[in-house]
């Protein structure tokens, strides 16, 4: 329904509002510092009016997919680290977004769920995904080397795979496939983008995606996406802001339930 | 808060060592402390820092920040983020 672009905003609501869990995440989301509104939206119909039928549809997108893995553990994985890493890098890439004229939602979203085949991985797989935890301590490597090295893969194609099972925009199933190669052929700048917020946020240590090293920054992203540094630079400030008011995005509940679970 | 800075070490109740101060506290080590039943911290904005405390921050920080990019700075993008972090955190 998303993919196609054109929704009407009162489908849209009725689909929401048949899923109580996900309608109060939307107005838990759309109540939050994050999208700035100083008066209280109560219903879904204010959520849609206020936000726009374009901002909703990613929120629900963020909303469903976090929700459709709070339920599941690896005791290996620190989920709230992962959350708070994937979430801050959507904001960086919704920041910087700005200054290279792409969408800034749909920037968002991408970074939100670059990294969601690490966790189809750790969930769903638990012991290739611990093969892949040792060969990555073993070898001082990242995770991505890690993964190619024990399944000849990594989770990129099966962040895209699963994205293209979830009929996400081919945008976004693209950025989450080639945000470790954006410099590769016909690729297109929201994967650039998505690159550089990954590789900020790990700078700046916002949460964890299964990683102690940072991966290099592919050459001539910055140019093709109309990036400086002094952009960089002066974006900081606006993403660790909007950063801490972001978590609304995972329960409290989760995250203690999560961080009982351990971490990477 | 994740982010934050220990001002003093972090002991149990058997007055064993858990984390030394300096230490920047991320979800992962709160969880550690909430496990353990520790239920005051104290953080450097909490106390007056002194040039003692500063320099420990300092250090931390740069420290920090070597270990992530411990393979990736022989880039010069990535020295350039490395130092744009570096600034930015001192700073604050």
């Amino acid at each position: 329904m998303i993919e196609k672009g054109n929704v009407d905003l009162t489908v849209l609501m009725n689909k929401i509002g048949q899923d109580q869990a996900l309608a109060a995440r939307v107005l838990k989301v759309a109540n939050s510092p994050f999208y700035g509104f100083s008066r209280n939206i109560a219903s879904l119909k204010d959520a849609g009016i206020m936000l726009g039928i374009h901002t909703l549809q990613h929120i629900v997108t963020a909303a469903g997919i976090i929700g459709h893995f709070s339920t599941e553990r690896n005791l290996n994985f620190s989920h709230a680290a992962f959350w708070q890493h994937s979430i801050g890098t959507g904001i960086c890439a919704k920041v910087l977004a700005r200054h290279s004229a792409l969408d800034q939602e749909t920037a968002f979203t991408a970074g939100l769920l670059h990294d969601i085949g690490k966790l189809v991985l750790a969930v769903h797989f638990p012991n290739d995904f611990l093969r892949i935890l040792e060969y990555r301590d073993e070898h001082d490597c990242l995770l991505k080397d890690a993964e190619k090295a024990v399944l000849d893969f990594d989770h990129s194609i099966i962040g895209a795979k699963i994205t293209e099972h979830w009929k996400l925009p081919d945008l976004i199933i693209s950025s989450i496939r080639y945000h470790h190669t954006p410099d590769a052929e016909s690729v297109l700048p929201l994967a650039g983008l998505v690159h550089i917020a990954d590789i900020i946020c790990r700078g700046m240590e916002i949460g964890n995606g299964g990683d102690t090293l940072i991966p290099v920054i592919s050459s001539g992203v910055m140019e093709d996406l109309g990036l400086d540094w002094d952009a960089v630079k002066n974006s900081l400030p606006e993403i660790e802001k909007l950063n801490a008011s972001a978590n609304v995005l995972v329960e409290q509940d989760d995250i203690n339930t999560f961080d009982k679970c351990g971490g990477v | 808060m994740p982010g934050s800075i220990l001002a003093y070490d972090v002991l149990d109740s058997r007055e064993n060592l858990l984390m030394k101060a300096g230490l920047k506290l991320t979800v992962q080590s709160l969880a550690i402390l909430e496990r353990k039943n520790i239920s005051h911290i104290h953080i450097v904005d909490d106390v007056i820092q002194t040039p003692e405390q500063l320099e420990i921050i300092k250090k931390t920080i740069e420290e920090s920040l070597a270990f992530r990019f411990r393979k990736s700075s022989s880039s010069p993008e990535m020295r350039k983020l490395q130092s744009i972090l570096l600034a930015y955190q001192l700073e604050k």
